[in-house]
């Protein structure tokens, strides 16, 4: 299935307020933009988004999808366990199908330091992280 | 795990292990925002300390790891009454998230891509933090990392075991033929060398069981009963790792049910007029009976085994017929419970295990050439006994001495000293010089030694310049295998040679 367009595509973007995620898929490569506080508002949200990414991805022959974490201040260990259920989902993909995550974080956010290296040890092979 | 447990068991532990997850995640979200009991702390350090057993007895030792530094981190959080660092939260949750994924792969393999050490490095910095945060200045790393070495079993695999005490031998033997600084380090080799092997071949039990009486009292504390954990004996015994793995799952799950299942709460416990204080009684002991079996027992005085509900249990699955229920022992009744999948089932008992159960445990003992059995009264209490082999440590020798040997040496006490045969004269070719074999020199004659027969069945062997000393027990310090010539043995703290004559020249008698 080809690229269905910008207007389909902007119906997944989410924003509750303090939380907001947008996407843009560029050919092969998928840039989401996450901002905010990622909170119990943002919890249902964020699971429809990553799932409507997933299939947008693969849909798309996306082959990867990078993900700028830089302007979320807080996220929610519940957020965090739908950003594992993603992963989780990706690995799931069998090759060619698979498409990389490269994650771009905040060197300064202590949390993100730490949850992001631990989130790459779930699949090394599929996430990359930049700060 | 040399043998893989049946997969029933590993599908129940997967399955009982998935809901464990899911309840310590709720819980623990409960926990942080306020809105459980702290009952559920104690749900949360059960579950993980379940999981931990399970998984390390189901062959997943990298999910017992972590949920061991899982427990870590909860025991920092509850100290901080749940008001802890975001990171803390997320590495708990991560860490819930990542065993859920470990346990559905296969046992004892990591998925590929899939990097724990690096997440087990994560999860560490955030407890250095938490724990220093809490205490400045406290060496928080130091204890992680001892905790993690007393996790990691020290397994060789019997080749390799082999092969270095094989070479450990050679060497200590070379040692004996240098001189000076060079003997020294060959010397030092060896110590390193046959301590490895020593930790390799023989773990003492000992360690292993001091280990779970801390942890008993820390369970007990936990779950806020009023336990007096005793350590009854030392035992000096040894067992390979095989079997020392097994004792070790045995205690976990033994202890645990014990103290969880078993004891009673205090109330209770004044209800029934028992002591407020309930015992439990870890002892280890040599069997007497000959053999080389040796006997774990845990033992506890709380409510028992509903025999009753184990007989209606047994008829309502058609194990038994009620005729059959009504008659049988409680030992027979006790057997039931390690059939598959009863002791997980819902009976009132104090080895109501949760999660692989007593099944289980029964397959991991028995792999390791033991047995299990139980025993109990109600309201007085359950023995569980664990029977294991242990390791060769000692054995009966006959001491040699040879003329101009730089050490004493010793043959098995299955070799016995001939008498009334016709010796061969000295220089026949039948007749060994150990010596020789060992490569090691003489330096004199010995006046009185004359050539002496040693006699196995219908093996038959001459050592040359040789007599009889007497006979003793020997220490194996650094096993080898029977395929080889010698062993470094102990006697009296005294390092010795343990020849194995079969693999001089041995006339071999004809069959009667």
């Amino acid at each position: 299935m080809s690229n269905t367009g910008a207007s389909a595509n902007q119906a997944l973007d989410v924003d509750v307020g303090t939380f907001s995620a947008t996407q843009k898929l560029n050919g092969t490569t998928m840039q989401l933009v996450f901002t905010g506080e990622a909170d119990a508002a943002a919890l249902t949200l964020m699971e429809t988004f990553l799932l409507g990414i997933h299939s947008l991805a693969q849909d798309n022959g996306v082959k990867e999808v990078a993900l700028d974490l830089r302007k979320v201040s807080f996220m929610s260990s519940s957020c965090f366990t739908k950003m594992i259920g993603w992963v989780t989902r990706v690995r799931e993909v069998p090759e060619p199908g698979r498409y990389r995550i490269r994650i771009q974080s905040s060197q300064s956010s202590l949390w993100q330091r730490r949850s992001l290296h631990a989130l790459q040890c779930f699949a090394t092979e599929l996430i990359t992280i930049e700060s | 795990m040399t043998v893989p447990l049946p997969a029933t068991i590993i599908t129940r532990f997967r399955t009982s292990s998935a809901e464990k997850v899911e309840r310590v995640e709720t819980a623990w979200l409960g926990l942080l925002e306020g809105r459980a009991e702290t009952s559920e702390a104690a749900l949360v350090r059960r579950h993980l300390h379940t999981l931990k057993g399970d998984a390390r007895m189901v062959g997943f030792p990298e999910v017992s790891l972590l949920c061991h530094r899982l427990e870590d981190l909860f025991d920092v959080a509850e100290t901080r009454l749940f008001q802890v660092p975001e990171t803390v939260d997320l590495m708990m949750t991560m860490g819930m998230r990542f065993i859920a994924m470990l346990i559905m792969n296969k046992p004892g393999a990591a998925p590929a891509g899939v990097d724990l050490d690096g997440f087990i490095r994560e999860l560490d910095s955030v407890l250095i933090e938490a724990r220093q945060s809490m205490h400045p200045g406290v060496d928080s790393e130091a204890r992680i990392s001892l905790v993690g070495e007393c996790e990691r079993p020290n397994r060789l695999n019997g080749r390799a075991r082999d092969r270095l005490g094989t070479a450990a031998t050679k060497v200590f033997l070379e040692a004996e033929s240098a001189t000076g600084a060079t003997r020294e380090r060959l010397r030092e080799a060896w110590t390193a060398l046959s301590e490895t092997v020593m930790d390799a071949t023989a773990v003492p039990v000992d360690d292993i069981v001091e280990r779970h009486v801390r942890a008993a009292k820390e369970l007990s504390y936990s779950l806020c009963k009023e336990v007096h954990v005793e350590l009854v004996s030392r035992s000096g015994l040894r067992v390979t790792p095989e079997v020392a793995e097994a004792v070790d799952t045995a205690l976990l799950h033994l202890v645990r049910n014990a103290i969880d299942h078993g004891i009673e709460p205090a109330g209770d416990r004044q209800r029934k007029q028992k002591a407020a204080t309930a015992r439990l009684i870890i002892k280890v002991s040599e069997m007497n009976d000959g053999d080389d079996d040796a006997e774990l027992s845990v033992s506890d005085d709380g409510r028992g085994i509903d025999w009753p509900r184990v007989r209606l249990l047994a008829v309502e699955r058609g194990i038994l017929s009620a005729a059959a229920a009504k008659d049988a022992s409680t030992a027979e009744l006790g057997e039931l419970l390690f059939q598959q999948g009863f002791s997980t089932a819902d009976v009132v008992t104090d080895v109501s295990g949760r999660g692989v159960g007593l099944d289980a445990v029964k397959v991991v003992v028995e792999q390791a050439g033991g047995g299990i059995t139980l025993e109990s009264t109600p309201d007085r209490g359950t023995v569980a006994r664990v029977t294991f082999p242990h390791a060769h440590s000692r054995k009966a020798v006959r001491r040699l001495s040879i003329a101009g040997s730089p050490l004493p040496i010793v043959v098995e006490a299955s070799w016995r000293i001939g008498r009334d045969v016709a010796e061969p004269r000295v220089d026949d070719p039948l007749v060994q010089d150990v010596l020789d074999a060992l490569g090691l020199r003489g330096n004199t004659e010995m006046s009185d030694a004359s050539t002496i027969l040693l006699e196995r069945g219908r093996e038959r062997v001459w050592i040359r310049q040789c007599r009889h000393v007497g006979d003793a027990v020997a220490e194996r310090v650094c096993a080898t295998p029977a395929s080889e010539l010698a062993e470094i043995v102990q006697v009296d703290s005294t390092e010795c040679v343990l020849v194995r004559p079969e693999h001089l020249g041995v006339r071999r008698l004809p069959s009667p």
